[in-house]
């Protein structure tokens, strides 16, 4: 029976399960942020935090405790000042654990362990992708040009969005959302950019087709005995050229459906929806478009 | 089991013994009561081989089965795990900070 028993055994002796997890722990504050498997890390988290908390404290006892759990002691500067300093508001959860797909090796639930606030924050990153991404599909609706976040209109941001964005903000200083903006807007313009650049290497391609066409034909109008015959003979993959669409399932800028919907396409419902206004050529470089 | 058959006669055959063993005879049981002992489901054998038909439908149940946690990703639009980080996101910006990495500490 295991009531009440909140611990994991991992399959290992006490020793070796105490030691791994030290090292876990130990690995973690030195990188910041750690890929393992998802029972690994929820374990490790939990250690983690309490080692944080003994830095927080700061005092000789959690010194000298903090410094008998790791396994590295030049990570105790670094526990005792900057991870102290950026958890000093947080009352807990220091860590954030991101699952990951599978293992390919032996189908593991995998995870990424993360300190929250770190340099290469996951959440921090996707949450200013996914606030470009609900900007963008404002710019599309109306055609403003940037559409001030900031001002929090209701309609603007999605629900789990906004939520994200309330998190991701809540312990850090004060140019952070000015940081998120900028890094929104960067955004912004890869995702326009992106269309542009389809539409550029269809075009080159069409170019080289048409091309590698003309050349062979040439060859084939001169008399036999002048022709290379390796280009004469040529057979160039044949026109018109599929055009680049997206992949199943991809939402573009301003889609309003969801992924399974999507995925299936014509074989799903039929209900007539009401087109949103996506990204893509029509919508950047038709001529009815007053920007 | 063809030895056992043989030795249906008793073991020692001279008089001697024979008179000895009279009083108690033993002989080595035969192959029709040692296969009355086991249980009559150790000898079942299937009477005709299962057809196509039979075995495709006991194989019905057997099939993957549809994953419906399929969502997009809110920051790059592709289709994902719902709970999980999307791939494509992930692998953008690993390949940002090892980019990094390698510029500020280049080897």
């Amino acid at each position: 029976m295991k009531h009440g028993i909140a611990f994991r055994k991992l399959s290992r002796t006490t020793s070796h399960r105490m030691l791994m997890l030290r090292n876990l722990v130990t690995s973690l504050f030195e990188h910041e942020q750690i890929k393992t498997t998802l029972p690994k890390a929820r374990e490790t988290a939990r250690l983690a935090e309490k080692i944080i908390t003994m830095g927080k404290k700061g005092d000789q006892a959690s010194y000298a405790r903090a410094a008998a759990f790791l396994l590295k002691p030049d990570l105790l500067p670094k526990l005792f000042g900057p991870f102290a300093k950026r958890y000093a508001q947080r009352p807990g959860g220091y860590t954030r654990i991101h699952k990951f797909g599978s293992r390919p090796g032996d189908n593991a639930p995998h995870a990424v362990l993360e300190l929250v606030d770190n340099p290469r924050d996951i959440r921090w990153e996707v949450t200013s992708r996914a606030v470009g991404w609900d900007l963008l599909r404002q710019k599309l609706k109306s055609k403003q040009p940037n559409a001030d976040w900031l001002s929090a209109e209701p309609g603007l941001l999605r629900p789990k969005t906004r939520w994200n964005l309330q998190k991701v903000l809540k312990f850090r200083d004060q140019s952070a959302p000015l940081l998120l903006s900028q890094k929104a807007g960067d955004y912004m313009d890869h995702l326009l950019a992106t269309p542009l650049v389809f539409k550029n290497i269809e075009r080159e391609e069409r170019a080289e087709l048409s091309a590698k066409h003309k050349t062979i034909s040439a060859e084939n109008k001169k008399p036999v005995q002048e022709r290379d015959q390796t280009i004469a003979s040529d057979t160039p993959p044949p026109t018109p050229l599929r055009p680049l669409r997206p992949a199943p399932g991809q939402a573009l800028p301003g889609e309003t459906r969801g992924a399974l919907n999507l995925a299936t396409g014509f074989l799903g419902d039929r209900k007539p929806q009401p087109r949103p206004k996506l990204l893509g050529r029509g919508t950047l470089f038709s001529r009815n478009r007053h920007a | 089991m063809a030895a056992l058959a043989l030795l249906r006669r008793p073991l020692f055959s001279s008089p001697i013994f024979a008179a000895g063993a009279a009083a108690q005879t033993w002989t080595i049981p035969s192959l029709q009561s040692l296969l009355e002992l086991l249980p009559p489901f150790v000898l079942a054998v299937p009477k005709k081989k299962v057809s196509h038909s039979r075995k495709s439908m006991r194989e019905a149940n057997k099939g993957l089965k549809d994953k419906n946690n399929i969502v997009n990703c809110p920051g790059c639009g592709a289709p994902k795990l719902a709970h999980h980080l999307c791939n494509q996101c992930y692998s953008f910006l690993s390949r940002m900070w090892k980019q990094t990495k390698r510029e500020t500490n280049p080897p």
